[in-house]
């Protein structure tokens, strides 16, 4: 059976465009992606640190804030069998979509939370600017039983956020996300900077979420034992683009792109101590890339061709995408 | 030379630039004055500007223009010795008690909130009045100076007591710098901007200042300054009786003056600000 | 072995608060052990679990409350204070985060000149210059792309490369290597990792490496403490410590390693501590709390160590 498609982007492109004193500078944070999220899936984003995953998401969830411009392509939502271009909407129906139909965990987020009023509050007025005319006695109930529903203690609406745990602020703003229960959940680094135990405790809630929800997260993170342990299909991005994306079981048992390979040979486990190398150089500056495919300067079978053509991301294998050329000369 | 050509870029420091430059041209032209600006009736009196008197003259006989010279020179010149020394006293009063941290940095900081709470301009001007007689340019200056820096003395304590908490502190430590060298090398790049931004606007607050105090009447009147002359010209009910050319002229570049220093201010903290300095190295 | 550094009853007791409301914080309580020459030795736990506190009573960037730390059997406060750039040669560190390491507004090198000029190591410039390109071949950078540049203008895999070069300056025998992975992109990760590998082999460097990381824990060390709260609950060679934990806490800590196989999956579910500070002012065991195993008496006593298949254990389970 074909799954539902929820969310696809068609060759978008997104460039921060910076003015530095006089001179343009223009970085290619998201450049020509094409991805299709399913329904009831987990979709991992990977990548390292400035490789435009969380550009990918804002311009997924539509804040494109100068300096960050849309340069090119699409986004479409798949909602209630109609399609909807993020694009090209106006300011109020983008509105009506956001929390009820996608909802955004950003970088961070468990340090938003208003410090000086009790949790409570958060959720209420989180309520009332989306559902509007209920009482605020209402609007607590929702609230205490969307916590239960999550398994988290209803007694924290009455804290203050500094009284929480870092690991409890980051599943409240995960629960405050999920309030209006949304067909996807987009989730910006929603464990790092949290401790092993209580990154734990954050996975065990998004994956409960979706297992009762049956929606869709689109989980971007650097670390690729988070994405091993919870996606059910990886992106790996490099340098804007997306490389390689795979079924999370096939990407780590056969990973095709030469970055892919190193990004999971490279990791420890416990009981291997053979010696783990990881890829020479380091990764480009979105400002300045290189001529071809952004990884030849790093890449050990770089080909004469890589030098100045990019390659395309394609199926060389079902449900195995990836960019390299090297899959083109086998 | 460079920064001067980035900086030139930039409209609002061009304009700033170029009024300070003619204004520091007049200050330096007050040396080949042909009139002493100590004595009256030297010229014809109350004329409009003229070809021989291109501001006009006084109803003290003097030439608007030449007078105008001297003022700069004078206002300029005690705003500097305010700036500087109040920026003196406010860099060492933060580092050391950003950087030393408790009992020294108690008591610095009890010092400058004595000085945030006193109301300042009242005590100015008793001393002001006190010390009319003896109070010259370069005294007035230190006064101006001595109550001039507790609020930057706060501002560069706390960016210090962020910077200490920095990993390239304790890896200067570990390359074995001493207190001082690592206070200089490490931290002063960070407070230049800082510095900077406060010394124009502590200098345009001298400035300023002094023309409040002329106008009171607790400087004296006789030492030419954009403040004096002023005075001198309401004095003589200059405005009432028509001679704007000599009440506009200290007027008109007064407010040049402060737009100028304003602008330039704003111009050089963005440009001097870390983050943007950052990435312009990194672009080079 | 030969014993390099030992910290013995180390205790360090922050007041927070205002002159009427004090509150203490333990954040290294009672901790010992011994860094022998030369091996790996890792210190691991969460955030606030008093590592990165330890790292800075060593360096002497902290004063300790209570307890010594003893460089080569005598206690470094004594040797600080009589030559302060004997310990600085001696013992030398690593930061967590590479773009903070050097300052922003300098140049990188002008920290390698310093240290030589400093620490009286060379005299003039082309000696300094030698020992320089020297260390930098040791951590695989070379002299030409390195000088005159701004930290910007380098990546953070670099930057982490040039502060181990310029640790190494000074010929230590113990480096201390604060988190200095965690900030380094994933895919330059074990090149630096390996680099620490290289110190111990190469050039017989001890290092003390902290982290939250036990996979390169695991991959690089020789023996290892986990630190919970301030104490240290289970000290011993990392290979048994992590293939058959013993405490409780490092028990829980190992199972929730998310591991880069999609194969192994939790199986049980975690409880989570709901505030951190009630933690810390727990008397008895700190773990007590969430510890699937808790007795009466970890609640009032604090367990002693106790001595299991060559790891000492925090702990009553093992009495």
């Amino acid at each position: 059976m074909r799954l539902q498609t929820v969310i696809s982007t068609k060759e978008l492109k997104s460039y921060y465009v910076l003015d530095v004193f006089g001179r343009e500078k223009v970085v290619k944070a998201v450049d020509d992606i094409n991805i299709d999220v399913y329904e009831n899936e987990i979709y991992g984003i990977a990548g390292e640190s400035g490789c435009g995953k969380s550009t990918l998401l804002k311009a997924i969830f539509g804040i494109i804030d100068p300096p960050l411009r849309l340069i090119a392509g699409k986004v479409l939502y798949f909602h209630n069998e109609q399609v909807y271009d993020l694009y090209s909407l106006n300011s109020d129906s983008r509105r009506s979509l956001r929390w009820k139909f996608i909802s955004y965990v950003p970088q961070g987020s468990m340090n938003v939370l208003n410090p000086v009023v009790k949790i409570k509050e958060t959720f209420k007025d989180f309520l009332d600017s989306h559902l509007k005319g209920k009482t605020k006695n209402e609007y607590y109930e929702m609230a205490k039983e969307h916590l239960t529903n999550l398994g988290l203690p209803p007694k924290i609406l009455e804290a203050y956020p500094h009284q929480l745990s870092g690991g409890m602020r980051q599943r409240v703003t995960i629960a405050l996300a999920t309030l209006l229960n949304p067909k996807i959940i987009i989730a910006d680094e929603p464990t790092t900077a949290l401790d092993v135990v209580t990154q734990r405790g954050v996975i065990q809630l998004l994956r409960d979420i979706q297992s009762t929800l049956m929606n869709t997260i689109v989980l971007v993170t650097h670390d690729m034992g988070v994405q091993a342990t919870m996606s059910t299909r990886i992106a790996v991005m490099y340098a804007g683009k997306i490389i390689e994306e795979a079924p999370t079981t096939k990407l780590f048992q056969d990973p095709k792109h030469p970055y892919t390979r190193y990004l999971i040979h490279s990791l420890p486990k416990f009981g291997d101590k053979s010696k783990r190398s990881s890829a020479p150089g380091s990764p480009p500056s979105l400002a300045a890339l290189p001529p071809g495919c952004a990884f030849h300067p790093r890449c050990p079978y770089a080909l004469e061709k890589c030098k100045s053509e990019i390659p395309a991301l394609r199926s060389y294998e079902p449900d195995h995408k990836t960019a390299c050329w090297l899959m083109e000369e086998r | 030379m460079k920064v001067l050509k980035d900086l030139l870029r930039d409209g609002k420091f061009a304009f700033g630039f170029f009024v300070l430059i003619f204004l520091i041209f007049l200050a330096f032209l007050s040396f080949f004055s042909p009139y002493d600006p100590y004595r009256w009736n030297v010229v014809p009196r109350d004329t409009p500007p003229s070809w021989s008197h291109i501001l006009g003259t006084t109803s003290r006989g003097q030439d608007v223009f030449w007078e105008l010279c001297f003022a700069v020179r004078n206002s300029l010149a005690m705003s500097l010795i305010a700036g500087v020394f109040s920026r003196i006293i406010a860099i060492l009063v933060g580092m050391v008690a950003g950087y030393r941290g408790g009992m020294a940095d108690r008591f610095l900081m009890f010092l400058s909130d004595s000085f945030l709470v006193l109301p300042l301009f009242l005590i100015i001007v008793l001393i002001g009045s006190m010390a009319k007689a003896r109070l010259s340019l370069v005294s007035l200056g230190l006064l101006l100076g001595v109550f001039g820096w507790a609020w930057d003395a706060r501002v560069i304590r706390s960016q210090v007591l962020s910077l200490r908490e920095r990993d390239f502190t304790y890896t200067s430590l570990l390359s074995g710098a001493r207190t001082m060298s690592l206070i200089f090398k490490e931290y002063m790049p960070f407070l230049t901007p800082l510095v900077f931004a406060t010394f124009i606007g502590n200098v345009s607050w001298a400035i300023g200042m002094e023309i409040t105090l002329a106008i009171l009447n607790v400087f004296r009147i006789e030492i030419p300054s954009l403040g004096t002359m002023l005075q001198w010209a309401l004095n003589y009910q200059a405005l009432l009786l028509g001679y704007w050319w000599w009440i506009g002229t200290p007027v008109v570049t007064s407010v040049m003056l402060f737009i100028a220093l304003y602008l330039l201010s704003i111009s050089i903290s963005e440009y001097l600000d870390p983050r943007m300095r950052v990435q312009r190295i990194g672009k080079a | 072995m030969k014993k390099l550094l030992e910290v013995q009853n180390l205790t360090k007791i922050y007041s927070m608060g205002s002159i009427f409301s004090r509150t203490k914080i333990t954040a290294v309580e009672d901790i010992s052990f011994t860094v022998g020459e030369p091996e790996i030795f890792t210190l691991a736990g969460e955030s606030g679990c008093g590592k990165t506190t330890t790292a800075k009573i060593i360096l002497g960037f902290e004063e300790q409350t209570s307890g010594a730390v003893m460089y080569k059997d005598e206690p470094i406060k004594n040797l600080r204070r009589g030559d302060r750039n004997k310990v600085l040669r001696e013992i030398q560190a690593v930061f967590q985060n590479p773009f903070s390491t050097f300052n922003p507004l300098r140049t990188v090198d002008s920290y390698f000149y310093e240290t030589l000029i400093n620490l009286k190591i060379a005299s003039n410039r082309k000696e300094a210059e030698k020992k320089i390109a020297e260390k930098l071949q040791a951590v695989g950078l070379s002299f030409e792309e390195f000088s005159q540049r701004y930290p910007s203008e380098f990546s953070g895999g670099q930057l982490q490369r040039l502060s181990i070069a310029r640790a190494l300056l000074t010929d230590p025998s113990l480096i201390i290597a604060d988190e200095p992975v965690s900030m380094v992109d994933a895919s330059l990760r074990m090149s630096i990792v390996n680099l620490f590998k290289d110190l111990k082999e190469r050039y017989d460097v001890s290092v003390i490496y902290i982290t939250h990381d036990l996979t390169t824990a695991y991959y690089i060390s020789d023996r290892m403490a986990v630190m919970f709260r301030g104490n240290i609950v289970e000290m011993g060679p990392a290979e048994e410590v992590l293939s058959n934990p013993k405490h409780p806490y490092t028990r829980l800590l190992r199972e929730s390693v998310p591991e880069p196989d999609p194969e192994k999956q939790w199986t049980t579910r975690v409880h989570l501590a709901e505030s951190e500070h009630e933690e810390y002012l727990q008397t008895g065991c700190k773990f007590v709390a969430r510890c699937p195993l808790a007795m009466e008496k970890c609640r009032k006593l604090t367990p002693p160590h106790f001595e299991v298949n060559g790891t000492s254990v925090k702990c009553f389970l093992y009495e």
